[in-house]
């Protein structure tokens, strides 16, 4: 039930976030943010915006995908490091900011 | 012409023939560096793409 | 009969593989070292009497091909037909793990599932019902531990493995058909198989420990990959690495060593007393002092090996690839690249290919052009040489040479980010983060006798024949007479080397020698040190007596009238310019462009004559108080190279710009 509103969800929002997230993503209306944002803590995703198909198959294979928990162990200006389904990984800044939490 | 030089010779031919042998029989093998660490394992594509019995199909 | 090895990167693949072949393939531990495939026999304690073929697949997260890894593994198991299949599965990682798992299942080969790290799993607390997965997956499941000699489980599964060749397997878990081609269609597919897993770990795990909390390997990584401590903390193990090899334990092994060659090619020149000299010079100076020289490096070489053999086992260089990503940034490359530049450190051509795992294809084309500049293996005898004879052994000079060397790649990757102009560009960076284990002294020490028995191949054939043939060269000249003393400019050699050393002048090496010299090493790296010794009759280039790199000293820094600046030069373009012949191999089939390889070569040159145009120059400024000898040709050499790297900047923004322009005009008139 949950991945299915947030596969909707997605497709959606994307569109219509776009030019928002450039921008500020303080005002998000829907409060998100991403895990560039948050202090470390467990989060369930709520989205994936990599704009790049292969990232995007290659991090669900991972076990990084909508509605799957996500933990971040520690936070740096540039990466973070990351707990998906028991494998620890180093994101950087970029790819952290493409995950909505 | 003494013992030591006749002896010198031959071992320089012998020398020079197996090192060259080696090498012309490494390239048939289609090696593709000589005295290379890597040049039987599969971490290297360079030297699996040489040889014959490769990787895959 | 064929068994397929495949399974997540970091399950302990290539470990266990080693374990059941006797093989010594190297593992790294980050994804991405296995990048192809290979196959071997396993060991007859295993198969028995049976002849049973291994193949070491690369490590691949799914069979959907999206890296190169993957795709070979993909690629072989759909058309290759293993009989069988072990699917090496991380025991501390189940649920990601078993989804790569159940595709194979899906295969009708025959499986068996190997646990493997379950020593770290009793460590940890965490239990798997072997039984109830087993039952799940309708396949036999074995507990292993492939980096234990005895009581590894090895054993017992491999035995299963040979026993279901030719059986059938029903898979618990059947993908739907759908349309391969749509998207969504694929992805929620993807999602189902993903729920399927997740109930399977859900009945079958227990974990005292819950990686989602920190522990003690946490605030390891967190000095690890702070960015300034990190960093320094990095730096000083590289310093620690090579000046343990090559100012302390691996110049006191190679003293003993060179001590005995120097014995031996003494015995030979004694005997030869009475022959034609040349017969002497041949045997004792050319083969025996030749390769002598290059071999009596060989202990700094393997204590290198060593060491970072040791650094990739235990799990460091991952946290190094992360930590280094934000400065890679900012020269246009990113952490991956950091992978290339360590396995530069043993031979060039692995590490040309280890590119391959770089998925931007401008990224990827950089680090290869600029992998090289770190001194390889090969370059070691050349580093110790110059040290030892004009510096007295000191170990900055060793150390200067591979930071350098990482300065070069900094500076060559930030000007191919300003040549090729390109400002947008969205690169991400993951890595996995494996669990620190303590390195295997037994896999580094197999890995250090490995590339010694190489090291000794290569010198004993390649760098033999290079030497005697360059000894001829030398000794003859055009009519087949024997050159005279003190006429060696009339030598074969010497006719072909002086053109070269014209363009060296600028350098301060304008003699014919050391063009000589630098030209054969682009066969091999090593040849320089062999040609040198040939070419100046010297003998050892290590001193017996005082333990030190100093005694032939005086006589290499006479004999080949260099001063301590030019020799430096020296050593630093031989260091910086394009690599052997081999090594260019690699970037050609790599780069799969002939522009892209002649700016790199093109590249490589320029930078080792500019690098020693400026230490010469400057140097000689600084010491001598006015500039060297053809100062202003050397700085027109490199004003036109310059010019040449302007006129090629202008095209590629030229034709990028253009690309954009055609975008900009279907905009304006569909507005």
């Amino acid at each position: 039930m949950n991945s299915a509103a947030a596969v909707n969800r997605m497709s959606f929002e994307r569109f219509g976030k776009m030019e928002t997230r450039t921008t500020d993503t303080s005002f998000d209306p829907a409060d998100e943010r991403t895990l560039l944002q948050v202090e470390p803590g467990t989060y369930i995703i709520k989205r994936i915006d990599t704009e790049d198909e292969d990232m995007n198959a290659f991090l669900f294979r991972l076990g990084c995908y909508s509605g799957e928990p996500i933990t971040v162990i520690s936070k740096k200006k540039k990466a973070c490091i990351v707990v998906i389904k028991d494998g620890r990984y180093s994101l950087d800044a970029l790819l952290a900011s493409a995950i909505v939490v | 012409m003494n013992a030591a030089t006749i002896i010198a010779v031959i071992a320089l031919a012998c020398i020079i023939f197996f090192a060259a042998r080696y090498i012309i029989k490494s390239k048939q093998r289609g090696a593709k560096c000589i005295g290379c660490p890597f040049s039987d394992s599969g971490q290297c594509p360079y030297h699996a793409a040489a040889q014959k019995k490769s990787c895959c199909h | 009969m064929r068994i397929a090895f495949a399974g997540n990167p970091n399950s302990g693949k290539t470990t266990m593989y080693n374990a059941l072949t006797g093989r010594s393939e190297k593992v790294g531990n980050w994804g991405g070292v296995t990048v192809g495939s290979k196959e071997y026999q396993l060991k007859k304690e295993f198969a028995g009497d049976r002849e049973v073929i291994a193949v070491d697949l690369p490590g691949a997260y799914s069979m959907s091909p999206f890296t190169p890894e993957e795709g070979i593994t993909s690629e072989y198991v759909r058309t290759a037909s293993p009989d069988a299949i072990v699917n090496i599965v991380d025991a501390t990682n189940l649920s990601r793990s078993l989804f790569f798992t159940t595709q194979l299942l899906e295969l009708g080969i025959p499986m068996v599932v190997a646990l493997n790290k379950s020593d770290v799993n009793a460590k940890e607390g965490t239990e798997i019902d072997v039984g109830k997965l087993s039952a799940k997956l309708n396949c036999p499941v074995f507990k292993t531990v492939s980096t234990e000699e005895k009581n590894n489980g090895l054993s017992e599964m491999i035995a299963k493995a040979i026993s279901l060749c030719g059986t059938e397997q029903k898979a618990p878990y059947l993908q739907a058909d759908i349309d391969l081609h749509d998207k969504a269609a694929v992805d929620a597919e993807d999602r189902k198989r993903y729920q399927f897993v997740n109930g399977i770990v859900a009945e079958v795990e227990t974990r005292k420990v819950l990686s989602q909390e920190t522990n003690k390997e946490d605030k390891i990584d967190a000095v690890l990959t702070n960015p300034i401590a990190g960093i320094l903390i990095f730096a000083g193990v590289m310093w620690f690495v090579f000046w343990v090899s090559q100012a302390w334990l691996g110049p006191l092994v190679a003293d003993w060593l060179v001590g005995y060659i120097e014995a031996f090619q003494e015995f030979v020149a004694g005997q030869l007393e009475n022959s034609p000299p040349i017969l002497s010079a041949l045997l004792a100076d050319g083969i025996v002092g030749g390769v002598g020289a290059v071999v009596g490096f060989l202990p700094l070489v393997m204590v290198m090996y060593f060491l970072i053999a040791l650094l990739e086992d235990c799990g460091y260089m991952a946290r190094v690839s992360a930590v280094m990503d934000p400065i890679f940034k900012r020269v246009g490359l990113s952490g991956k690249s950091v992978i290339p530049v360590v396995i530069g450190t043993g031979c060039g051509i692995p590490a040309i290919m280890a590119c391959r795992t770089i998925r931007d294809e401008r990224e990827r084309r950089a680090t290869t052009m600029l992998t090289t500049f770190i001194p390889c293996g090969a370059k070691i005898p050349v580093i110790a040489l110059f040290a030892g004879a004009f510096f007295n052994g000191a170990g900055w000079v060793s150390l200067t040479a591979y930071f350098f060397g990482l300065v070069l790649i900094f500076l060559g990757a930030l000007l191919i980010k300003v040549v090729t102009g390109y400002k947008y560009r969205k690169s991400f960076f993951i890595m996995e983060l494996p669990k620190y284990k303590v390195p295997s002294l037994k896999f580094a020490f197999r890995q250090m006798m490995e590339r010694a028995k190489a090291y000794i191949v290569k010198a004993a054939t390649i760098i033999l024949i290079c030497n005697t043939v360059v000894q001829v060269m030398q000794t003859f000249d055009w009519h087949f007479q024997v050159v005279e003393e003190g006429a060696e400019n009339t030598s074969i050699l010497a006719s072909i080397a002086s053109p070269f050393a014209i363009l060296l002048i600028p350098l301060g090496f304008g003699v014919w020698q050391l063009a000589a010299a630098a030209i054969t090493g682009f066969i091999a790296k090593e040849n320089v040190v062999g040609t040198l010794a040939v070419v100046y009759g010297l003998t050892a280039f290590i001193d017996v007596e005082e333990l030190e790199m100093t005694g032939g000293a005086n006589t290499v820094a006479m004999t080949m009238g260099l001063t301590s600046v030019t020799a430096l030069a020296y050593l630093f373009f031989n260091l910086y310019t394009p690599p052997c012949f081999a090594a260019i191999g690699a970037m050609n089939s790599e780069m799969q462009h002939k522009g892209w390889l002649w700016s790199a070569i093109g590249l490589q040159l320029c930078t080792g004559y500019t690098v020693a145009f400026l230490i010469y120059q400057f140097g000689t400024l600084f010491t001598e108080g006015h500039f060297g000898t053809a100062f202003v040709p050397g700085l027109i050499a490199i004003a036109v190279m310059v010019v040449v790297i302007i006129l090629i900047s202008r095209k590629i923004r030229a034709s990028f710009d253009a690309k954009y322009q055609l975008h900009k005009n279907a905009q304006t008139n569909v507005a």
